[in-house]
């Protein structure tokens, strides 16, 4: 790849996290742009939150639940002037700096429903027993109201454990909590690069606060109808912004100042897995295998199609060069590099991307971090004289078109054959017709004569929709043999059937010699199993008929002739 | 106290693994998640149903999806994914109920009235169908409900009002290559030649490995005798899909405007044992073999096909002059009987070999009669240009009926007129 | 004239009964007749010689519990386990397949027509009456048929007491050791006794004797110690070549699972017997094995120059070019067979359908009759079910439908007639009949991709996506190059994926 210079590839660094876990910054204010990644593990433990520098690790800070993003803000304009790292995980969101906690900041809490609380209440003083309480909230759950998780797990308690767990946590305070979801960061009031920047979180509850830097309060709440998955800022707090954020519905919303309901800008076909704002436009990377473009109305500009899944996009934007573009990972172990519509470059990395940050790193300019689905972590730069054409390099007739057809081939014989029919086509028709007749005639007899004899498999009488197959299993000399019926028709069931079987009693002995059969509901097929015996060891095997009989009628419905298999006989060894 | 976990705590990691499509890790942590809450995370739930239904399991899908009304019943989304189970497992009823009560709790939902119409679609009731998808495209111009939308008309064979959805929905989406290659075919179905091959074309910019929009298109430059550009689309068409019946049915048409007979019948024999019941890849065969004078070939294609599609005239008009040289004149002219009386008088080629045939078995009369209907037919048709072999004809046979005993030419009338092959477009729809 | 020399004149003029009652008198007489001895051996194994170089079935103890593959996963083109995908064959879509996973080939033959099975379960049900393979037997099934036909033919007892011989004091004997070891292995079928014979005398002549390693190697090969076999046919090769111990030591490597080493083999053998057309034969029946039609056919074209009258070579050529497109030289082939004098039931189906796809209508339907009026039970289906076809041409549907529950009729397990009559019944509108023709055609041949894709496109016609979707992706299984069904696949997927 002639654009990229790969600078570090480490398949073993065991780094399980994703594109919003990952962020390069100055944190040491020493213009060496560190890389923070927050690790997730396993999964369940060794959460971490990771600096390296370079690309070897410097530190690393463990943290007690899963990360769901984290980002680097300034929040002060004291001196050093170095960014503070933000982690969010769960309700809450951990200030580092200096890469040291400093901060922790719990999300309010909601408000809980007046009717648990007084329950509660009641429970706290003692005025009403956990049975009673346990109706009453079940009773509420019913009804949809959402309580506290402190009730929903005192309704799945078994009824001995109820009492210790009331009087548990009956004290403390009851809180609704949620969960963020996602964490960006927006300049509050000055656009430069070392301003101060309020955070944006998504919370789980479908809303979206921006909290100031040096207080931690919240200034805003937004809500929308759905939960936040992506975000993307732009402007400053406190003139003007714009948050797009794409939800769990499907659906693209849009915050600008001072509103605090989402307008749609679209909903989409298939989930996305990765939103960018480029410009004016929106782009996403969808679940269904393609990267859309729409304005901020909501009209859809274009839609190209991957050539396998996304696993995550994100935004290219080379300053110097000003030349801004989307890369977009795939299931297959590439990424695409797509400016406006067109695809201008397409790079193989070693594994499959789960994770990617363009930006500054150490002193390089531009930098593309990715982590890989095996844990490893990929470096590379882009290469000063790399340039991205415009075309689209995938334009031009399919090279399928140079193939020849695979027209087959007709030999002379053919030919000759074309010329005896050419003179003699009156013959060959009459001929051809003559027999013909005689075959119809003939299979229609065989015909009339198989149904007399009702040597079908499958009935042709439309009262008694049934069909019949019949399988052998085993080596021998016993055998079993299985019958299958099955009613075809939609609604009406059968009545009343009998299977007998017909067979050389010299040579088999069969355990039933006629099945009585329940009423068949009509889709489903019934099998019936009997034993066979072969009593010959001269290893001869002859047929066995199997009849359907329906009760007063002397002619079988359907019947069908099984050939037996050579027995094998019993070795004496 | 100690503090309770939050039920929603891995709910973004969940949604995280489910879009990127990892679903060994979504499911592993599902069921973390609905250990540690006994059930009672209703996002888990849900992927765990979505999950499901991608892997076609969509039964199990329905009850999880179930459970989750249960959990939280003021969810529509939950309600509005029942639906759609039910509409997968072709209970479009059900569907539908579920849908109406979705209805009640919110407004304005285009999926609710999408999928509504989808159902009624099904269940075979094209009004309720159109009211629900216009309604959809009220509240969100989504492509596929124009699609749809356009589907029920054509159901209705109402091709103009189909034609006028298709439209919009172009203007809404000009890059879809599906919208553009419906709406070419429909052009084409009318007549509307020049609009169609732009459609096409454009279909064809965008994804020119779109194999209807390649039949369609050289379908038409075959109407215009370009064979051979035909054929080198026809190519990539062929890399796509090596065992399609219409393609190879094109392509042997091709050869046989190159007047490569041998290769034309290869082609549309195998286009013929790839689908034996597709009417027009006989009728191309009965065509081709009476070109090189195999007759009783030519009559076996043909009345297979007639078997297969008894109302096609210009079928029983191949198959009279098949007859006629078998040397069966009897069973000619009630072909060409067949043919006349089914077709009116639409097509004058009919008529024009009638006459020719009834004037060598000396029926002048008849002839003549024949030859009035085709002018009238001809007439009819306006400006249409007309086949010059057609014109020579006649022209021939004009005289030959109203002058008497002395002819200018003496041997038989040779030459039937033969329609031009009826190329295929579009792909089987099964 | 002198008894023995009456029964030896009997003997070459192969009357073995009254050469073996003529025997059996004079060793009433002398009981320590050597000659009479042997000769009564060798007439009783006459009766029941089969070149043993034919004889391949597998049973069922083979397929599933063989320790002999070396690869569990082989490379493509490299073992008869698993048919990869031939070069310069048709596909799937032109060509049916076998239940066994390779096309159908033009002659049947032993061995050609199990695979290994997956389960115990399949292995048991699977081809018990079906058509495309042959029914699996246990180990000693055919070996004891043969034998128990010599215990029909002596109704006086066994005429040699196994079990009381001494070994030892026959191996010393080289002229009574040899026809008494083939009256062991072929009459009586006991592998055992005649392997201890045969290693007693190869000692006996110091290791020096080819044909006794033979001998011994048959007896390993039953036995199915394949590497002590090749062994042996490998010592003996280095003795004296012969064509038929290449014969033998080519059959254990494709036992063995490795078709390249036998058609390396083949090719010394050819070194050494230029043009041997059973060699020749050989190397096409591998190379068939593999899937390899174009080398396959162009060892058969080699073996027709060699050997004129090769029935299975004509045949596999001719369906060879039945199925590419040629009808009229396949055409050519069969007749060849008919003038050959092969007068059977699928030699005239074979030439009804040629007759027809090159369009010479006049003789279809004639060599159809002819069919008709040979078939016996089994074959009966399968001239039905092309009949059904040709109708199917015509565009007869009425004809069609009829033939096909003929096919039906005489084997009820016909799965492709249970698809076509499902096709039919579509046609007419009747979905459920046709639903249920489905069903069956796929329960009975899950390996076709046919019935699972009909399947799959009738229920998403009706909207039942879930049971499109699973058919769909059996279809895809069988046949996984099929545009239509992975068409079909990928639009489900769409409409599972969508929100």
């Amino acid at each position: 790849d002639d654009k990229w210079l790969e600078a570090h590839y480490d398949p073993v660094s065991s780094l399980y996290t994703f594109t919003q876990c990952i962020t390069m910054s100055d944190i040491n204010a020493d213009g060496d742009h560190k890389l923070i990644i927050a690790d997730l593990g396993t999964g369940s433990y060794d959460m971490k939150l990771k600096v390296y520098k370079g690309t070897s690790l410097m530190t690393e800070n463990a943290i007690i639940d899963l990360p769901t993003g984290v980002v680097t803000f300034y929040m002060d304009t004291n001196e050093p002037h170095t960014p503070a790292i933000a982690v969010a995980s769960g309700p809450f969101i951990y200030v580092y700096k200096n890469l040291r906690p400093y901060f922790k900041f719990t999300l309010p809490t909601l408000s809980v429903n007046p009717v648990e609380q007084d329950l509660w209440d009641q429970v706290k003083e003692d005025r009403i027993d956990v049975m009673s309480l346990r109706e009453m909230l079940d009773g509420l759950r019913c009804e949809g109201a959402t309580l506290t998780v402190r009730s929903m797990r005192f309704l799945q308690l078994q009824s001995h454990d109820l009492e210790p767990f009331a009087s548990l946590h009956k004290h403390a305070p009851l809180k609704r909590q949620t969960v963020i979801t996602c964490l960006a960061t927006m300049k509050k009031s000055m656009a430069e690069e070392d301003a101060i920047s309020c955070l944006i979180l998504g919370t789980e509850s479908s809303h979206i606060y921006v909290l100031d830097p040096e207080a931690f309060t919240v200034l805003a709440t937004m809500d929308l109808p759905s939960v936040p998955v992506f975000m993307s800022v732009s402007g400053l707090f406190d003139v003007e912004f714009r948050i797009v954020v794409a939800c769990r519905n499907g659906g693209i919303y849009n915050f600008k100042r001072g509103v605090k309901e989402g307008k749609t800008v679209f909903e989409l076909n298939s989930q996305p897995v990765g939103l960018e704002r480029l410009g004016k436009n929106i782009i996403v990377g969808c679940m269904d295998r393609t990267l859309q473009c729409y304005t901020s109305k909501g009209k859809k500009l274009w839609s190209v199609a991957v050539p396998a899944d996304i696993t995550t996009i994100q935004m290219m934007d080379h300053q110097q060069k000003g030349f801004k573009a989307i890369l977009v990972a795939l299931a297959n172990s590439e990424v695409h590099i797509y400016r406006d519509k067109y695809l201008c470059n397409v790079m193989k990395t070693p594994d499959v991307i789960t994770g990617m940050k363009f930006g500054r790193f150490g002193r390089e300019e531009a930098s593309l971090i990715m982590t890989t689905k095996g844990g490893g972590l990929v470096i590379r730069i882009l290469k000063r004289t790399a340039k991205f054409e415009e075309k689209d390099i995938s334009a031009g007739p399919p090279s399928s078109q140079n193939q020849k057809l695979n027209v087959p081939k007709k030999t002379k014989l053919f030919v000759d054959q074309t010329m005896r029919e050419r003179e003699n086509a009156v013959s060959m028709h009459r001929q051809f017709q003559h027999d013909l007749y005689r075959l119809r005639l003939e299979t229609a007899r065989n015909y009339v004569k198989a149904l007399d004899r009702s040597m079908n498999p499958i009935s042709t009488n439309p009262q008694e929709p049934l069909k019949l197959a019949a399988q052998v299993q085993g080596l021998g000399p016993i055998f079993k043999l299985t019958v299958n019926l099955q009613n075809t028709s939609m609604t009406v069931p059968s009545l009343d059937l009998i299977i007998t079987f017909q067979y050389d009693n010299t040579l088999y002995k069969f355990n039933k010699s006629i099945i009585q059969t329940p009423m068949l509901v009509p889709g489903l097929n019934y099998s019936f199993e009997a034993l066979v015996e072969c009593l010959s060891d001269k290893g001869i095997s002859d047929t066995v008929k199997v009849f359907v009989l329906k009760k007063n009628r002397s002619v079988p419905i359907i019947a069908a002739i099984i050939n037996m298999p050579i027995s094998e006989a019993m070795v004496v060894v | 106290a100690p503090e309770l976990a939050i039920f929603e705590r891995r709910n973004w990691l969940i949604h995280l693994h489910f879009v990127r499509k990892e679903y060994d890790t979504c499911k592993v942590i599902v069921k973390e998640q609905l250990a540690e809450t006994n059930g009672m995370c209703e996002y888990a739930v849900y992927v765990q149903a979505l999950i499901l239904r991608q892997e076609g399991r969509i039964q199990e899908s329905l009850e999880l999806f179930q459970t989750c009304t249960l959990l939280n019943p003021q969810s529509v989304d939950n309600l509005k994914q029942v639906a759609r189970s039910l509409f997968l497992l072709a209970r479009h009823k059900a569907a539908i109920d579920v849908y109406n009560e979705a209805a009640k709790m919110t407004e304005g939902d285009w999926e609710i009235s999408h999928n509504k119409g989808v159902c009624y679609m099904y269940l075979k009731n094209p009004e309720q169908a159109k009211v629900c998808l216009k309604e959809a495209i009220s509240f969100n111009r989504n492509e596929l409900s124009y699609i749809m939308l356009g589907k029920v008309y054509l159901a209705e064979k109402d091709i103009h009002m189909a034609i006028d959805v298709y439209k919009r929905a172009v203007e809404f989406s000009p890059e879809n290559g599906e919208v553009l290659t419906t709406l070419g075919l429909l052009y084409m179905q009318t007549g509307q030649f020049q609009k169609a091959f732009e459609h096409l074309g454009n279909a064809l910019t965008y994804d020119p490995c779109n194999v209807k929009a390649i039949l369609a298109a050289g379908s038409m430059m075959q109407h215009h005798g370009d064979f051979d550009v035909a054929l080198t689309k026809y190519r990539v068409a062929a890399a796509e899909t090596p065992e399609s019946p219409p393609l190879w049915n094109n392509i042997g048409m091709c050869f046989f405007g190159k007047k490569k007979y041998v290769a034309a019948i290869s082609c549309l024999k195998r286009a013929n044992y790839l689908a034996p019941f597709d009417w027009k890849i006989l009728y191309n065969l009965g065509l081709v073999h009476l070109s090189m004078q195999q007759y009783a070939s030519a009559f076996h294609f043909l009345s297979a096909a007639i078997n297969l599609r008894p109302k096609i005239p210009a079928l029983f008009m191949l198959l009279a002059v098949a007859l006629t040289h078998l040397d069966d004149p009897d069973n000619a002219r009630e072909a060409y009987e067949q043919a006349a009386a089914m077709d009116g008088d639409k097509d004058p080629m009919v008529h024009l070999n009638y006459a020719v045939f009834l004037y060598n078995q000396g029926d002048r009369r008849g002839a003549q009669k024949q030859f009035n209907s085709f002018e009238t037919a001809t007439k009819a048709q306006g400006n249409v240009e007309i086949d010059p072999e057609m014109l020579e004809l006649s022209s021939k046979l004009g005289p030959a009926l109203q002058v008497g005993e002395s002819m200018v030419w003496q041997q038989k009338a040779k030459a039937e007129v033969k329609p031009p092959p009826l190329p295929q477009v579009g792909l089987r729809t099964h | 004239m002198d008894p023995l020399f009456l029964a030896y004149s009997y003997f070459r003029r192969r009357k073995y009964e009254q050469c073996v009652e003529l025997c059996s008198q004079l060793l009433d007489k002398n009981p320590y007749d050597q000659a009479a001895w042997s000769l009564k051996t060798r007439a009783l194994t006459e009766q029941v010689y089969i070149d043993e170089v034919d004889v391949d079935e597998e049973g069922i103890a083979e397929l599933i519990m063989d320790d002999n593959s070396i690869a569990q996963v082989a490379r493509p083109g490299t073992s008869l386990k698993v048919p990869g995908t031939g070069q310069g064959a048709p596909s799937q879509g032109v060509r049916p397949m076998s239940q066994s996973g390779r096309p159908l080939t033009g002659f049947v033959r032993p061995g050609t027509q199990s695979t290994r099975p997956g389960t115990m379960e399949q292995a048991i049900r699977t081809p018990r009456t079906a058509h495309t393979a042959r029914p699996v037997t246990s180990a000693s099934g055919r070996y004891v048929r043969l034998g128990t036909a010599s215990m029909l033919s002596s109704p006086d007892g066994p005429f040699i007491n196994l079990a009381r011989l001494n070994m030892p004091k026959y191996s010393a004997r080289p002229n009574l050791a040899k026809s008494l070891f083939e009256y062991i292995f072929h009459h009586e079928n006991d592998v055992r006794n005649a392997l201890d014979l045969a290693s007693g005398a190869t000692e006996a002549c110091q290791f020096q004797d080819w044909w006794w390693k033979v001998q011994l190697g048959k007896c390993y090969y039953r036995l199915g110690m394949y590497r002590d076999a090749e062994k042996q046919f490998k010592s003996a090769l280095k003795q004296q070549d012969m064509v038929d111990t290449y014969l033998y030591l080519c059959k254990v490597y494709v036992r063995l699972d490795q078709p390249l080493t036998a058609v390396e083999v083949y090719k010394q053998g050819l070194q050494r017997f230029i043009g041997e057309a059973s060699l020749l034969t050989g190397i096409a029946r591998v190379y068939e094995g593999m899937n390899d039609m174009s080398n396959t056919v162009q060892f058969y074209k080699d073996v027709l120059h060699q050997d004129n009258m090769s029935i299975e070579a004509i045949a596999c050529i001719g369906t060879h070019y039945f199925y590419t497109d040629q009808p009229e030289i396949a055409l050519k082939f069969y007749r060849r067979l008919l003038q050959m004098g092969v007068y059977n039931t699928e030699l005239f189906n074979n030439l009804g359908l040629c007759c027809f796809y090159a369009q010479q209508y006049d003789m279809t339907l004639t060599c159809f009759e002819r069919a008709l009026s040979l078939a016996s039970d089994d074959n009966m289906s399968d001239v039905w079910y092309n009949i059904g076809h040709v109708a199917l041409g015509i565009g007869d549907l009425t004809l069609a439908y009829q033939s096909f529950r003929l096919a039906l009729a005489s084997n009820n397990d016909h799965a492709e007639a249970y698809n076509n009559l499902g096709v039919l019944e579509m046609k007419k509108g009747r979905l459920e009949m046709s639903r249920a023709f489905f069903q069956a055609a796929f329960n009975l041949a899950p390996h076709m991709y046919e019935p699972h894709y009909n399947f799959a496109s009738m229920s998403d016609k009706v909207g039942d996506l879930q049971s499109s979707f699973n058919a769909a992706r059996r279809a895809s299984d069988a046949f996984s190059d099929h545009m239509d069904s992975k068409q079909l696949l990928s639009s489900l997927r769409k409409h599972f994926a969508m929100l």
